[in-house]
């Protein structure tokens, strides 16, 4: 199951360092470079959650990383 | 997936027996073969179960067993992008892109926002030859649909797996970020930079190099959420530092920690069953290493002027692994 995008697992992702290392690795470097773009156009963060959650729904391999956030 | 290092008449045998095979060699080497299911990409060096050599005679093979259809397609110039379009639904795609190519630097700078790059493995690497050879000769990748040879573009082979199959991807890279080294970031990314901010204050990067007397063998480390990522300096002149990968606009880099003997370390951390798995290390490891007669455990393949596990990696080793389904949704 994939947190609505209103869930504050999504702004905890992106929005701050947290470390992600037990994440699958292609998790680690999307949200590293959704990190980057968000820090440098802050409007752009709800766009940047639906990349994030459009990923997770079509990867189910990578949806355990969630937990993580 | 079977990994071999095998005579061009061997690979020829595999080739026609209708396996999809993913293929390291001399140009001389790769050239001999018929058309296929596969796709090839130059290299001399390599890691093998008997340690580092120098090999322009054989083919460093490795056949994808579980795959039940594969296509060969070259991505050149603007359609580099569409390279993530028209794969198999929970497949995989292999990846080869000759070195100093407009490709090369393409992919390196763009990757990370090619659409929907993260959706299924993308793992591969950047093609070279003899460093005796620079400037004489180009590194090549190879379409083995249509038997051609280009030095420019990417050369995608996208493989459908058994419904039961999954791959996985990760690196295994032995540099960590020295948490005493300086702060370093650049204002803009590329594969060069003349200036950058150093805790915050702007230098003369190339200046600030040799003042330091910076160790460039050891490569800029970034954390990725977790994920050690590497730039490798290339050279250092007066002007400016060239690197093998860019360096990304914001992104915190430190100089890495030495990692100590590296085929002793790189033996001990590789652990796993390295003979069923895909893997590509880097030249860079392969020189400074001095891996040549060394052996580095099971993880065996070419040693390149680049990984690509998703994006560009340097100084790293990429593997991929198939294996049952369910054990990659529980990994």
């Amino acid at each position: 199951m994939i947190p609505p995008s209103g869930d504050a697992c999504w702004q905890r992702a992106i929005g701050t360092e947290k470390d992600l290392s037990a994440a699958t690795l292609a998790t680690k470097i999307l949200v590293s470079r959704l990190r980057r773009e968000v820090k440098s156009s802050p409007h752009a963060m709800a766009d940047k959650i639906a990349e994030l959650r459009a990923y997770f729904e079509k990867n189910g391999f990578a949806t355990k990383d969630i937990a993580l956030f | 997936m079977k990994n071999a290092m095998m005579s061009v008449a061997e690979t020829t045998q595999k080739i026609k027996q209708g396996a999809v095979l993913l293929l390291a060699g001399s140009e001389k080497a790769l050239s001999q073969l018929p058309k296929g299911k596969w796709i090839g990409g130059t290299s001399v060096y390599f890691v093998t179960e008997t340690g580092g050599r120098v090999d322009h005679d054989n083919i460093y093979v490795t056949e994808i067993e579980a795959a039940t259809n594969a296509r060969a397609v070259i991505y050149q110039g603007e359609d580099l992008p569409n390279l993530t379009m028209n794969r198999f639904d929970g497949g995989l795609t292999m990846i080869l892109i000759p070195a100093f190519s407009t490709a090369h630097s393409d992919f390196a700078i763009h990757g990370a926002e090619y659409s929907g790059l993260f959706d299924q493995p993308l793992m591969g690497w950047i093609t070279g030859i003899h460093l005796d050879d620079l400037g004489k000769a180009t590194p090549k990748v190879f379409d083995g649909a249509t038997g051609t040879m280009h030095e420019d573009g990417a050369a995608v082979l996208h493989v459908a797996l058994d419904g039961g199959k999954a791959a996985e991807l990760d690196i295994l890279n032995l540099f960590e970020q020295d948490d005493d080294a300086d702060v370093i970031t650049f204002a803009s990314t590329g594969f060069s930079a003349t200036r950058a901010m150093v805790n915050g204050a702007e230098v003369d990067f190339a200046a600030y190099v040799k003042d330091k007397g910076i160790d460039t063998q050891l490569p800029l480390v970034a954390d990725y959420a977790g994920a050690m990522i590497n730039v490798s300096f290339q050279s250092v002149s007066d002007e400016r530092i060239d690197f093998y990968a860019p360096v990304v606009a914001g992104v915190e880099y430190r100089l890495a920690k030495s990692p100590g003997a590296y085929a002793d370390v790189f033996a001990a951390r590789a652990t796993g069953d390295g003979g069923n798995a895909l893997s590509c290390n880097c030249i860079l490891n392969y020189l400074y290493g001095e891996l040549e007669g060394k052996t580095t455990g099971s993880f065996t393949g070419p040693a390149t002027f680049g990984e690509i596990a998703y994006v560009l990696l340097n100084q790293t080793l990429v593997k991929l692994d198939i294996h049952a389904a369910e054990a990659s949704a529980v990994a």
